[in-house]
């Protein structure tokens, strides 16, 4: 009986997805097994014609990839060859077809009705105008952000929200966050980021709990065109974009758009609307009776002050006659 | 020298100095925090919570202070409330709204039983042992803001300090207000015997 019911709290624990991500097990796909058996580890096995021996050897850390992530990712139902030519079935694999395009997320959803639901028009527009476009043209492209093996989408579910915050700047910690990916990108150095966000109270714990993008992007009322990332000066600093009734946060996939970000079901929602949070959230009513509270007494010691000068004026007047 | 005529005491003449001072700047910082804005900067505001932080541990030791010299002096007898304030209230009050405008003499004249008026004694006992007690506690638990934004009790919690804390800022600010008004009408001889070492209870006109 103990037995039993311990079994039916696993396979209930089992079944809670706290990762905030959409799970697709994708069927493993047997034409990706030969790829994967030298893919899917950090060593790989390799015949040289010139040692004519078996070698191994380690594999490059950018092109290992995880089954297992594969298998969930949004691609997961792909082909290697799909994507990568076919040249790559031969192993060792020909040393040209390192310099072959890459295909784009447009080459395969731009103008097509079967992807329409996926934006990719206008998310190809957006990002024209982002700042990795402008920066570096051609040698930014989606994978920078979106790596195409692992790639997954976070649930819009309110539940899981922290973990589809997580998942969001996954992407862009990628890089800002890491000075050797950055580097693969930029000549730069990434900029250190408390410091950079020291202009935000308690910068740790917002850069935690939500994404890069709210700030660092126009919010659309849907989440998919959200790829014009702006500078850093034109990013939004102001307080009161997050931290008052309507706010970007109900933009996209934390809201329904609605205004109402009680929704959210953030663990601290309740800061967002109804508390004091000094430069941002202020309680309207108390705010209002405050107002007329120094109004009433403004307008008292004005009237007072009048009646007192001209009293004394009066009474020094009269003095003098 | 009688005891109406005595300096205030220098204890006194300096807490109230560095009272006044304290209570400016965190009007002023805690004004600057409610409607702070980062593109709209007068000061950074980790500069603004370090002053405010700053002088709210020092006017903790302050009101400290105050307290303990009211107990071992004379003082603290001038502060406490007795039920015949609220009518002797009125008749302050009548003289402030209209009785100065005709020349009526001041209703109650200072004697060393009685430093403040009716009106005075209220607002500064209520001021100094109610608002300033709800203000220091509140502003000490929210010290660390962090701790309390971690789950939903301590946010309660968090909410109801700084409705206190804001309340009661509201309410000291307007007596400050008053305060200096009301200092201004009775002229400039009050301000220097606070500040300087001149007489004490003067006498009204």
């Amino acid at each position: 009986m103990v037995k039993t019911g311990l079994i039916l709290i696993w396979i209930f624990v089992c079944l809670i997805d706290v990762s905030g991500q959409k799970v697709r097990n994708n069927a493993a796909i047997p034409e990706n097994e030969p790829c994967l058996k030298c893919h899917g580890q950090a060593v790989y096995t390799v015949f040289s014609v010139d040692a004519k021996k078996h070698l191994r050897q380690p594999m490059s850390a950018s092109r290992v990839i995880s089954s297992k992530l594969y298998q969930n990712a949004i691609h997961g139902s792909l082909k290697c060859v799909d994507c990568h030519a076919e040249g790559y079935s031969t192993t060792p694999h020909p040393a040209a077809l390192k310099f072959d395009t890459i295909f784009s997320c447009a080459d395969c959803h731009a103008g097509k009705r079967k992807f329409k639901k996926f934006h990719i028009d206008s998310i190809m527009a957006s990002y024209d105008k982002s700042v990795h476009a402008k920066a570096m043209g051609n040698t930014f492209n989606c994978w920078k952000c979106h790596n195409p093996h692992n790639f997954v989408t976070a649930k819009s579910d309110s539940l899981k929200l922290k973990a589809a915050i997580t998942l969001a700047n996954t992407a862009c910690l990628y890089c800002h966050n890491n000075a050797i990916n950055y580097k693969r990108v930029s000549d730069k150095t990434p900029a250190d980021l408390i410091k950079g966000h020291d202009f935000l109270l308690h910068a740790e714990l917002h850069l935690k709990n939500i994404r890069c993008i709210d700030c660092h992007t126009v919010q659309a009322s849907d989440s998919f065109t959200s790829h014009k990332i702006l500078p850093v000066k034109m990013s939004i600093r102001e307080c009161t974009a997050c931290h008052s009734q309507r706010n970007i946060l109900t933009a996209g996939m934390f809201g329904s758009g609605n205004g109402n970000h009680g929704l959210l079901n953030f663990s601290n929602s309740r800061i967002m609307d109804y508390a004091f949070i000094m430069g941002a959230n202020r309680v309207i009513t108390l705010n209002i009776i405050s107002s007329i509270l120094f109004g009433f007494v403004l307008l008292l010691i004005f009237t007072h002050m009048f009646f007192l000068f001209r009293y004394r004026k009066l009474h020094k007047n009269g003095r003098s006659k | 020298m009688d005891d109406l005529n005595k300096p205030y005491p220098f204890w006194l003449r300096l807490w109230h100095s560095v009272n006044g001072i304290l209570c400016l700047l965190l009007v002023f910082t805690g004004l600057m925090m409610q409607y702070a804005s980062p593109v709209k900067i007068i000061m950074s505001l980790r500069s603004v919570i370090f002053i405010h932080n700053s002088s709210g541990i020092i006017l903790i030791i302050s009101w400290i202070f105050f307290i303990i010299a009211n107990g071992l002096s004379k003082n603290g007898s001038y502060y406490w409330p007795k039920l015949i304030l609220f009518k002797e209230s009125i008749v302050q009050l009548r003289y402030y709204v209209y009785g100065m405008f005709k020349g009526t003499p001041h209703p109650f004249k200072d004697d060393p039983l009685r430093k403040f008026n009716p009106l005075q004694q209220m607002a500064y006992w209520s001021t100094m042992y109610i608002l300033l007690p709800l203000m220091v506690i509140t502003g000490f638990m929210m010290f660390n803001i962090e701790e309390l934004l971690i789950d939903e009790k301590r946010i309660i919690i968090y909410q109801v300090c700084d409705f206190i804390h804001i309340s009661a800022a509201f309410l000291i600010s307007v007596f400050l207000i008053i305060h200096l008004y009301l200092a201004f009408v009775e002229g400039l001889n009050n301000f220097k015997k606070i500040i300087f070492k001149s007489k004490t209870y003067e006498e009204h006109d």
